[in-house]
């Protein structure tokens, strides 16, 4: 049996996924919206990382010059209630929209991947409890249940991740269980049981790898999501004040009546921000689904 | 399996969802820090009779489990407790604001749904045209933008700059207006902001589902049977192409309208409509639980009801669900 | 004057890599009232060839060149609107490749069939079209009752005969007829064989029958062309070319139909697969699989030379 399994082994599974990667890299560099998506998500990756090197001011630096004062040599973006530099506020801001988009993401995806993989590959009883909650939580409008979950826990960065984790993950799962229950059906898996194998090892061998670059191009999409969430629960007064992230700067300009007193200095910056991280990872995900879906492709 | 299975089966599908829901709800509230239930009879605000016939009616001092039945009973009696902040029935004030939200949130989905299936099927039909490319970006790019930052430059330019939309509010504040067709106009007035800044921001999603389901339609045998029919593109499109692709829309337009009571939080907040989204904001700011788990509930309850009601509209009109199998 | 004469027919897909010649200089010749089978293996560019007569491509298809006369008409230079008017179902019907799908799911049989009724022949009313379909079902062998019904509530061998029920529903002079029995059982696929056979003989349709299946073609078609890689290397009657193959390829293909009947013998083949059109390889299509390749198989290209009353070979080696 040994000798059957070494003469086959040539190439190391090391190396079929190393492969697997460059082929895949090959198709996603031509296409023109991923690269431009992977563009600004390092450039805001990179702001994020240098953020004290590159920032003018520090995020608690007050009355560097008289509050609410338009754009000027000194303040690039003017200052905020405070006295504030705006600018350095949203170069700060940076890193909790990428830090909490993202470490949400990767939970949500992990937990329905792994209620998904549960649910699509054992079925019956299991599967109809997994689905029912699953279904509960994707009926409920995502924000609400958001928004009275922060409120009950408090305000707290990692009270806000697991709020949105908790309010997406069924997404998620329910993406990763279709798939799973196609897989479950090929012959691969067929023989692969006949051989004897036992369901933890179908599991990983056969069932993850095929699922894995569908948890990608969902988790990405996810990163969007959690953006959005997050700079919208911020906005709402419910984000961790003790860090500045976009959506709290608008949440400060707008309890400080920067709308009213046209101050487009401090509202339009950290929007912007927002839009072109979010549009980022969307056009990240969406070549990833353009790839991946052979029906979109031409 | 027949359609009447198929919406026995929905039906029964939707009460399991319900206890799940009514149960979350239940323990969200009471187990959460602070037990907002036992805030409630703290409340400085009610008069002490009022607090011995909530302690009674919401059946307080009662062990949980029975709470929990009188929590049910009292759901399917509208009975949510008195608000904190307000002092009065939360189901009046939930009443009160229902219909601004409806009004708003509902006429924005509706156009929404329709702006983005037409666009939608623009775009699938000359897919890799510029058009398509165009449509592409802009309903991505208003995917991406948060709704609540729209609405702050939807302000900022035109009822700031340009002077020609009001800031903020359902109408006009302190204003008593002479008659219906005044208030209607004022209303509709204040209305048109938000109204643009929904619809923006949900013909993105609608666009892109379309026109993918398009895509794959297009792909279809059908369609190629139907374009050597000589039918002519407007009729494969429309008639042959569109047909099953809308079927999904379907269910995902009556989500969506089930959306419309939980109303649009973010955009009510920054154009100050007094809807039920505001209202949910404004419990969140006052720590006022009644009105939040009320609404919370309410919620639970439409969705489900609008979720069925897709299901069955959809069971009925796709033959494949609706007619069994006939033939060997 | 034949009814479909293909002069020198050129079509190529555009990708990323550049052109797939699928179609690159075809010559075929149809005549009223007869049957020709186009035989080849899958991707040698048939289905093609018959989506590039209806003119209904995907937007990276091109047609590089040759013309397409039907009863005299260059049907490749016409407009949309006259095609969609005057030719398409009208005077050429298609059957199309996996007929189960060929049906929309939301629409009823009979639907669809008066549907094509009514496009084309607009003065007829609802009434007279809904007969009609009924007669074109009993017509195929099919009860009238199933017009009310929806395709998945039919079976695959009664979803074929609705659809060839559907392509005879404007009286049509060529029917297209796409791998029409790849997906039906045996038995179904026999009935579905004499039933185009029957329809063929008794409404004196021509019908182009494409199929990669060669039996299929023994027993519905008069004559038969082999097509490989894009091109036609041999034509003639079924019956000639069946009993004596002169293309090495058409002889490879029969020659690997198993026999139940002689002597147990190992199943042959042909060794090697089709060529990447992206870059066929230079010269014939088939040298690197034939055992005659000569030099100059491998640099020019044979042209397709009629050796015979009624037959035509595209080789170096048998033409000479």
């Amino acid at each position: 049996m040994k000798n059957i399994r070494s003469k086959g082994a040539k190439i190391s599974k090391l190396q079929l996924y190393h492969k697997r990667v460059a082929n895949f890299w090959r198709i996603y560099s031509r296409n023109k919206m991923g690269m431009i998506g992977l563009i600004i998500v390092t450039f805001f990756a990179a702001i994020a990382i240098l953020a004290p090197y590159i920032s003018p001011y520090g995020e608690w630096e007050y009355l560097t010059g008289p509050p609410f004062s338009p754009p000027s040599k000194e303040h690039l973006l003017g200052t905020d209630e405070l006295g504030r530099d705006i600018f350095s506020l949203v170069i700060y801001g940076t890193r909790i929209s990428l830090l909490v988009g993202v470490t949400a993401a990767l939970f949500s995806t992990v937990i329905g991947t792994v209620i998904g993989l549960i649910s699509g590959y054992y079925g019956g009883p299991v599967d109809h409890i997994l689905m029912r909650i699953t279904d509960a939580f994707l009926i409920l409008p995502s924000l609400v249940l958001m928004i009275i979950l922060a409120a009950l826990l408090g305000p707290g960065m990692g009270n806000i991740i697991l709020v949105i984790s908790i309010t997406t993950w069924p997404t998620t799962a329910r993406i990763i269980r279709s798939q799973v229950l196609s897989l479950k059906e090929r012959a691969f898996v067929e023989s692969s049981r006949a051989i004897g194998s036992g369901d933890i090892y179908i599991l990983f061998h056969h069932i993850l790898p095929n699922v894995v670059p569908l948890m990608f191009a969902n988790m990405v999409l996810m990163v969007s999501a959690a953006i959005i969430s997050e700079a919208g629960l911020s906005f709402l007064g419910l984000g961790d004040p003790h860090h500045t992230s976009w959506g709290m700067i608008l949440h400060y300009a707008s309890e400080h009546g920067a709308i009213a007193g046209g101050m487009w200095w401090y509202i339009i910056p950290p929007g912007i921000c927002l839009l072109l991280l979010v549009v980022g990872f969307v056009f990240i995900g969406h070549s990833m689904d353009e790839i991946l879906n052979p029906r979109l492709r031409r | 399996m027949g359609f009447r299975e198929y919406v026995m089966r929905r039906g029964v599908e939707c009460i399991v969802t319900f206890f799940i829901l009514i149960t979350l709800n239940f323990f969200l509230f009471r187990i959460m820090p602070g037990d907002p239930t036992a805030l409630l009879l703290l409340n400085p605000k009610i008069k002490p009779e009022t607090r011995e016939l909530l302690r009674k009616k919401l059946g307080l001092d009662l062990p949980w489990h029975i709470q929990y039945f009188v929590f049910i009973k009292n759901l399917f009696r509208g009975e949510f407790g008195v608000s904190f902040h307000y002092g009065r029935p939360v189901m009046e004030v939930i009443a009160q604001r229902l219909p601004n939200t409806i009004i708003l949130v509902g006429s924005s989905t509706l156009l929404a749904i329709i702006i983005g299936i037409l666009t939608g099927a623009i775009a699938a039909w000359r897919r890799g045209t510029k058009v398509d490319k165009s449509l592409l970006i802009f309903s991505l790019a208003t995917y991406s933008t948060p709704v609540f930052w729209l609405g702050m430059l939807l302000i900022l330019f035109f009822s700031v700059y340009i002077g020609v939309f009001p800031i903020a509010g359902t109408t006009t504040a302190g204003v008593r207006h002479p008659n219906i067709f005044a208030y209607i106009v004022d209303y509709l007035w204040h209305m048109v902001l938000p109204l643009l800044c929904l619809v923006l921001i949900q013909i993105g999603s609608n666009f892109l589902i379309l026109r993918n389901t398009l895509l794959d339609v297009l792909t279809e045998d059908y369609i190629i049977t139907a374009k050597a029919k000589g039918l002519g593109s407007k009729i494969v499109l429309y008639k042959h192409a569109l047909k099953p692709a809308m079927l999904p829309m379907i269910t995902i337009a009556a989500i969506q309208l089930a959306f419309t009571v939980s109303g649009a939080t973010l955009t009510e907040t920054v154009f100050s409509w007094m809807g039920l989204g505001r209202l949910i904001y404004e419990a969140v700011l006052w720590r006022d639980y009644p009105i939040l788990q009320g609404i919370f509930s309410i919620i639970t309850i439409t969705v489900l009801l609008a979720n069925f009601i897709a299901d069955i509209i959809y069971g009925f009109v796709d033959p494949r669900i609706r007619y069994e199998r006939r033939a060997v | 004057m034949p009814l479909l004469e293909i002069k020198d027919l050129k079509m190529y897909y555009e990708v990323d890599a550049g052109f797939v010649k699928a179609i690159d200089g075809v010559n075929l010749t149809l005549e009223k009232g007869y049957s020709l089978g186009l035989a080849g293996e899958s991707g040698c560019g048939k289905t093609s060839l018959a989506l590039t007569l209806m003119r209904i491509l995907p937007s990276n298809a091109k047609i590089v060149g040759g013309e397409v006369k039907f009863d005299g008409i260059d049907i490749l230079k016409i407009s949309e609107r006259e095609l969609d008017r005057m030719v398409r179902w009208k005077r050429i019907a298609m059957v199309v490749q996996g007929a189960m799908n060929a049906l929309n799911p939301v629409f009823k049989e009979g639907e669809q069939i008066a549907e094509a009724i009514l496009i084309h022949e607009p003065e007829t009313s609802k009434e007279e079209a809904w007969d009609r379909t009924k007669e074109l079902l009993k017509l195929v062998g099919m009860e009238e009752r199933w017009a009310d019904s929806y395709p998945h509530e039919l079976s695959g061998g009664m979803k074929q005969r609705a659809v060839i029920a559907m392509a005879l529903a404007c009286d049509p002079d060529l029917l297209i007829a796409d791998e029409p029995t790849t997906a039906l059982d045996v038995i179904t696929q026999a009935q579905v064989l004499k039933l185009l056979r029957n329809l063929q003989r008794k409404l004196n349709i021509s019908l182009l029958l494409i199929t990669h299946d060669l039996s299929t073609i023994s027993e519905v078609c008069d004559n038969v062309a082999v097509m490989y890689a894009g091109k036609i290397i041999e034509i003639g009657k079924t019956y000639d070319v069946f009993k004596e193959p002169v293309h090495p390829y058409t002889k490879g293909l029969l020659a690997a139909i198993p026999s139940v009947k002689g002597k147990r013998r190992r199943l042959s083949s042909i060794p090697g697969t089709p060529p990447d059109l992206l870059t066929p390889p230079p010269g014939c299509r088939f040298w690197p699989r034939c055992p005659y390749a000569k030099d100059i198989c491998k640099k020019e290209e044979p042209k397709l030379i009629k050796i015979d009353k009624d037959r035509w070979i595209a080789c170096h080696e048998v033409v000479r």
